[in-house]
C-alpha cells in the first residue's frame, strides 16, 4: 500500500516540479526519456506489488558469477 | 567540464572516508568473523591493505586523466562503441549499488529498530533525502559533508570508547589458528564492500594540485582505521562466534555502551553514525550514475532524471532483496568478486590502455603532428 | 548666473507666481498644512516684485530664513529682474545649509514634501528649495529588543539622517561612503546603501545595488519590505539578512566588509551579507571576556540545538526507544503518563500550541497585565493541566526547556526558524522515532547547506571550513589574536592589526 503512496508521490514530484521546465524550453527528448524511466520503475514496483515472486536481477547475476566466484573463492582456500 | 565551484581536496578527502565508512561498519564485522574467527581483525588490515591498492590504480588513472570521468576515461581508452557498452556497465554497477545499499539500509531499520514499520516506507523516506541532495549538487552534498564529519567523529568517539573497557583479550587469541588463508579468504570479502571505484567519477570536480592524490590515499586510510577499529571492539567485546552470527554486529556492539550505569541502551542514538555514514555514501553513488548517464547520453542538464531514478532505486532494492537469508548468501559467496571485477579488474585494464596509448603517442611524435598539418 | 534645466518638460514652473500657487494649492488637495507667506521684495532699481515661501507645517521651520529675508540688510543688492533677485538671496542672504534651484514641479513637490521650504519670485520660473527640516520624531534612546548588560546603549531612531550621523560618529573614517535612493512609489522613502569602501567586497556591493534597483513597490514602511525582495530566493525558514537595531553592532559589521542597508522611517537597519553563525553573535561577546564569551556561545549553539530537537527527541523515546531511559526514571515517567489520554505526539503538540498562543499574546498585552500573565501563564496552567490530566509533567518540563533556550538567541529571527522546524521534527519523531528525528536533522542540515546570502555559502566558515574564520564563531579568541577578517565575506582587505 505504501509504495503506492511513493508511486504517486514520484509521479507528482516529477510532474510538479521537473516537467515544466522542460516543457518552456521544447526540450521533448528529456521529457522523453524522463516519462520512459518513470513508466520502467513504476511498471517494476506493479510487478513487485502484484507478482507473488516476483522477478530478482540478482538473482539472474548470481547464475551468471557463481562459476566464477566459486573458482575465486576455492583459490584461497 | 570545468566550473568554479570545485571541491578542495580536503573535502574530497571527507567523501572519502563516509564513502568508505558506508555500510561497512555496519555489516562487515560479521563477514570478517564469520571467515577468520578471530583473526578477523587481521582479515580487516588485509582488507585495507587491499583497498590501498586499488586506490593507487585510481590515482595512477587519476594523474593522467584528471578532468575526466571514469565514463569519459571508457570513451577515451576504447573510442566511442567500447567506450559506451563499458561506461554503460559502469552506470548499471553503481546503480544497483545504490539500491542495493538503500536496501540494506532498509532490512537494518526494519529488523533491529523500527520493526513495525513496512519496510518501503522507510526506505521512500530515506531516498526523498537523497533525492534532495543530488539535486542540490554536488557543493551542497559536499559541504554537508564537511558539517556531518565532526558530528561523526564525536558520535564514533562515544560508540568506542565506553566500550573499551569491556574488551577481554582472550577473545583474540589464538592468533592465526587456522593459518592465513582464512585471513585472505575475508580480507577479500572485506574489500569488495567499499567499491571506492565510484569516487572516480567526481575527479573533475577536485582541484587540481595534486587531484585527489594524498586526499583519496588519506581518506581510505582514515575510513579503513575505523572499521578496523570496530570490527576489533566486536570481535573483543562479543567474541568471534557471537559476532559472526549478527546480522548487523556494529548495531549490536552499540547496545555494549554503558556510561556510569545510567546511560544505557543507546544504540538509538547511535544509528545516527550509520544514517549519515550510508546517506552520502547514497548520495555519491547516485550522483555518480547520474553524471555518468548524462555523459552517455550526451545530455546537458541531469537535474530532471533525479527523482526518477531514485524512484527507481526503491523499486530495485525491493526487488532484489526478499528476505535476510538470500542477502546473506547473496552478499557472501557472490559480491566480492562481482564488485572485483568492477572495482580491480576493469581500471586496471583501463590502467593498460591508457598507458599504452600514452606510449603510442610518445613514441609517434612526428607521425602526430604531420597528421595535424594535414587536418 | 545660472539657470537650472528643468528635468521633466511638461511641469514647468510658470512665470507668475499666481499661476505657482494655484497650481501647488490644487494639487496637494488645498491641504490645510500647506502654508504659503506671501512677501514683496524691492529690487535694485526700486520695482516691487511679489514673492512667496511655501512650506509644509510640521515638516519644516522657516522662521530663520524669513528673518533674513525680511529683517536683512539689502544694501548690496545688485539685482535688476526677479530671477536676479532669487540668485542674490541664494549667494548672499540665505544662511541655511543646503540650498537648491529647481525648474519643474516634479522637483518642487519632492524638495516640499521632505520639509524643505520653496521660496518662488513673480516673474521668475525657477525657485530656490531651502533646507529647513525641523521633525518632530523620537529621540534616541536604548532599544528595547536587543540590549546588552555592558555596551552603548543608544539605538537607531526613525530619521535616517540622525541614524546615519550616528554610524558616522562611530567610524570617523573618510572611506565610510553612503548611497541613497528613493524607493516606494506612493512612499518615496529614503534608503541608505553604506559601506566601507576600502574594505567592502565588490561584489555583494553590486548585487545589493542591483536587487534594491529592481524593488518596483507601492510603499516601504519597514526594512522587511526590502529584506523580503533582496534575499536570495530560496524558500526557507532561515533568516539570510542580519537586522539590528543598534549603531555598534551595525559599525562592526561595516568594519568586517559587510553592507548596511538603512530604510527612513524604521530603527531596524539590514546587514549582508549574512552567515549563519552570525545569529549566535551578540555585540555583547565583545564586550567581555574572551573566555566567557566562548562558553556562552557555544551555551547558545546547544539552545538553539535543545530549541529544534527536544520536544522531538521526547516523542521518539518515550514512544520508539524506552530502552534508553535509564530505568527509575522509565517507572517515573511511566507511571505520569499512566493517568494521560493521549499518545505523547498529541500531548506535546497540545502543549506546544498553547505556549505559542501565550507568548503571542504576551507580546500584545499592555505591560501591567503582561508580567502577571506571564507567571499566570506558565506556572498555573501548566501546573492545573498536569493535575487535570492532560498533560504529564515531564511533557511540560520538556515544553519550558524548549521555549526558555529559544529566548537564549539573540536573534529573532533565528527563533522563529527554531519554531517552525520543530514542529516538523515532531511529526517525523512520531512516526518513525529517532530515525525520523535523525533524518529530519540530516535534511535541514543539507537544506542549509544549500543556502546562500548573497553570494556567500551561508554556512560557511563551517562549511566550506575555513580554519582562519574559526576564531570568530563558536569561539571567540582575544582581540590580541583576530588578526584578520573572515575570509568568507571576501573583503578587500584581509588584515585588521598587525603583531606587536
Amino acid at each position: 500500500m505504501w509504495l503506492w503512496v511513493g508511486i504517486i508521490g514520484a509521479w507528482g514530484w516529477v510532474c510538479a516540479v521537473d516537467v515544466p521546465p522542460l516543457l518552456r524550453e521544447h526540450k521533448i527528448k528529456e521529457l522523453m526519456l524522463v516519462s520512459l524511466i518513470m513508466i520502467v520503475m513504476t511498471a517494476g514496483s506493479m510487478t513487485y506489488i502484484y507478482m507473488s515472486r516476483p522477478p530478482n536481477p540478482l538473482v539472474w547475476l548470481g547464475k551468471w558469477i557463481s562459476p566464477y566466484a566459486r573458482a575465486l573463492y576455492s583459490l584461497m582456500s | 567540464m570545468v566550473n568554479k565551484d570545485m571541491l578542495s581536496v580536503r573535502t574530497f578527502s571527507i567523501l572519502v572516508i563516509f564513502f568508505t565508512i558506508g555500510t561497512s561498519i555496519l555489516i562487515t564485522p560479521a563477514g570478517l568473523a564469520l571467515e577468520a574467527n578471530q583473526d578477523g581483525w587481521l582479515a580487516a588490515l588485509l582488507g585495507v591493505g587491499l583497498n590501498g591498492l586499488m586506490v593507487l590504480i585510481y590515482i595512477l588513472l587519476g594523474k593522467r586523466h584528471n578532468d575526466k570521468t571514469l565514463v569519459e576515461m571508457c570513451h577515451a581508452a576504447f573510442g566511442k562503441w567500447a567506450g559506451n557498452v563499458l561506461g554503460i556497465c559502469f552506470v548499471l554497477f553503481f546503480y544497483l549499488l545504490a539500491a542495493l545499499m538503500v536496501g540494506d539500509l532498509g532490512y537494518f531499520l526494519t529488523t533491529q529498530n523500527l520493526p513495525e514499520t513496512p519496510i518501503e516506507v522507510l526506505q521512500i523516506l530515506f531516498v526523498i533525502i537523497i533525492v534532495f541532495a543530488v539535486r542540490a549538487g554536488l557543493v551542497v552534498y559536499s559541504r554537508a559533508a564537511q558539517i556531518f564529519f565532526p558530528i561523526l567523529i564525536c558520535f564514533f568517539g562515544l560508540l568506542i570508547l565506553p566500550i573499551l573497557p569491556k574488551i577481554n583479550i582472550n577473545n583474540f587469541e589464538p592468533m592465526l589458528e587456522y593459518g592465513f588463508m582464512p585471513i585472505v579468504k575475508a580480507g577479500f570479502s572485506f574489500s569488495g564492500l567499499q567499491e571506492m571505484v565510484v569516487l572516480l567519477m567526481l575527479y573533475p570536480y577536485v582541484k587540481k594540485p595534486a587531484s585527489s592524490n594524498g586526499g583519496f590515499m588519506g581518506g581510505v586510510l582514515v575510513g579503513g582505521i575505523v572499521l578496523i577499529v570496530t570490527s576489533m571492539g566486536c570481535i573483543g567485546v562479543m567474541g568471534a562466534s557471537v559476532t559472526s552470527n549478527q546480522l548487523f554486529p556494529a548495531y549490536v556492539l552499540a547496545k555494549n555502551i554503558s556510561i556510569g550505569h545510567f546511560l544505557e541502551r543507546i544504540e538509538g542514538l547511535m544509528i545516527f553514525i550509520w544514517i549519515m555514514s550510508i546517506v552520502m555514501k547514497i548520495v555519491i553513488t547516485l550522483d555518480a550514475s547520474v553524471i555518468g548517464l548524462g555523459q552517455l547520453l550526451k545530455l546537458k542538464d541531469t537535474k530532471p532524471f533525479i527523482i526518477p531514478l531514485g524512484f527507481g532505486i526503491v523499486v530495485l532494492a525491493l526487488l532484489c532483496y526478499p528476505n535476510t537469508i538470500f542477502i546473506q548468501d547473496f552478499l557472501s559467496k557472490n559480491w566480492a568478486p562481482f564488485a572485483s571485477i568492477f572495482t580491480l579488474f576493469l581500471p586496471m585494464l583501463l590502467l593498460v590502455v591508457l598507458l599504452l596509448q600514452k606510449k603510442k603517442v610518445d613514441e609517434n611524435p612526428i607521425s602526430a603532428s604531420t597528421e595535424k598539418q594535414k587536418v | 548666473m545660472y539657470i537650472p534645466t528643468p528635468t521633466n518638460n511638461d511641469h514647468l514652473l510658470h512665470e507668475y507666481l499666481e499661476l505657482n500657487l494655484k497650481q501647488l494649492h490644487e494639487e496637494l488637495g488645498y491641504s490645510p498644512d500647506l502654508i504659503s507667506r506671501q512677501f514683496q521684495a524691492a529690487l535694485a532699481n526700486g520695482r516691487i516684485v511679489q514673492g512667496a515661501t511655501v512650506y509644509m507645517d510640521g515638516l519644516s521651520s522657516s522662521s530663520m530664513m524669513l528673518q533674513f529675508l525680511f529683517a536683512g540688510n539689502h544694501e548690496n543688492d545688485p539685482s535688476t529682474t526677479s530671477a536676479e533677485l532669487l540668485d542674490y538671496y541664494q549667494e548672499r542672504v540665505i544662511p541655511e545649509g543646503s540650498v537648491h534651484k529647481l525648474a519643474s514641479f516634479d522637483e518642487l513637490y519632492d524638495m516640499l514634501l521632505t520639509g524643505n521650504s520653496i521660496l518662488l519670485l513673480d516673474g521668475c520660473n525657477y525657485a530656490l528649495a531651502v533646507g529647513t527640516k525641523e521633525l518632530k520624531a523620537r529621540s534616541v534612546e536604548e532599544p528595547n529588543v536587543q540590549s546588552v548588560v555592558r555596551g552603548p546603549r543608544e539605538g537607531f531612531t526613525e530619521v535616517l539622517g540622525w541614524n546615519t550621523a550616528m554610524i558616522r560618529r562611530k567610524i570617523n573614517s573618510r572611506h565610510l561612503w553612503f548611497e541613497t535612493l528613493k524607493l516606494g512609489s506612493v512612499t518615496q522613502t529614503k534608503v541608505a546603501i553604506i559601506y566601507i569602501d576600502n574594505l567592502v567586497s565588490e561584489s555583494v556591493l553590486e548585487l545589493v545595488r542591483e536587487r534594491l534597483r529592481k524593488i518596483n513597490i507601492d510603499g516601504i514602511l519597514e526594512s522587511n519590505y526590502i529584506e523580503e525582495q533582496i534575499q536570495d530566493k530560496i524558500y526557507t525558514p532561515f533568516p539570510t539578512i542580519f537586522n539590528s537595531e543598534r549603531p555598534d553592532v551595525v559599525a562592526a559589521g561595516l568594519l568586517e566588509g559587510r553592507v548596511a542597508i538603512m530604510v527612513d522611517g524604521t530603527p531596524f537597519a539590514l546587514l549582508v551579507p549574512a552567515l549563519f553563525t552570525q545569529f549566535f553573535q551578540s555585540s555583547e561577546d565583545y564586550y567581555e571576556r574572551a573566555d566567557f564569551s566562548t562558553l556562552i556561545r557555544l551555551l547558545r549553539f546547544f539552545s538553539f540545538i535543545l530549541a529544534t530537537i527536544t520536544p522531538s527527541f521526547y516523542i521518539a523515546i518515550t514512544t520508539f526507544h524506552q530502552e534508553m531511559l535509564p530505568t527509575t526514571l522509565l517507572y517515573n515517567l511511566a507511571a505520569q503518563r499512566e493517568g494521560v489520554p493521549f499518545p505523547a505526539f498529541v500531548e506535546a503538540l497540545i502543549m506546544e500550541i498553547t505556549f505559542e498562543i501565550l507568548r503571542e499574546a504576551s507580546v500584545r498585552m499592555p505591560k501591567t497585565i503582561g508580567q502577571s500573565i506571564s507567571i499566570v501563564g506558565t506556572l498555573v496552567v501548566g501546573q492545573a493541566a498536569v493535575e487535570a490530566g492532560l498533560v504529564s509533567a515531564a511533557m511540560v518540563i520538556v515544553v519550558s526547556i524548549t521555549a526558555i533556550s529559544n529566548f537564549v538567541l539573540p536573534a529573532f529571527n533565528l527563533g522563529i526558524a527554531a519554531r517552525i522546524i520543530r514542529f516538523l521534527l515532531m511529526i517525523l519523531a512520531a512516526s518513525f522515532g529517532l530515525y525520523g528525528v535523525f533524518i529530519g536533522v540530516i535534511a535541514i542540515i543539507f537544506h542549509l547547506c544549500s543556502l546562500t546570502s548573497f553570494g556567500v555559502s551561508y554556512m560557511a566558515p563551517l562549511a566550506p571550513f575555513n580554519l582562519s574564520d574559526q576564531k570568530d564563531t563558536l569561539f571567540r579568541v582575544p582581540f590580541t589574536s583576530m588578526m584578520t577578517r573572515p575570509k568568507s565575506l571576501n573583503p578587500k582587505r584581509l588584515v585588521r592589526q598587525k603583531k606587536p
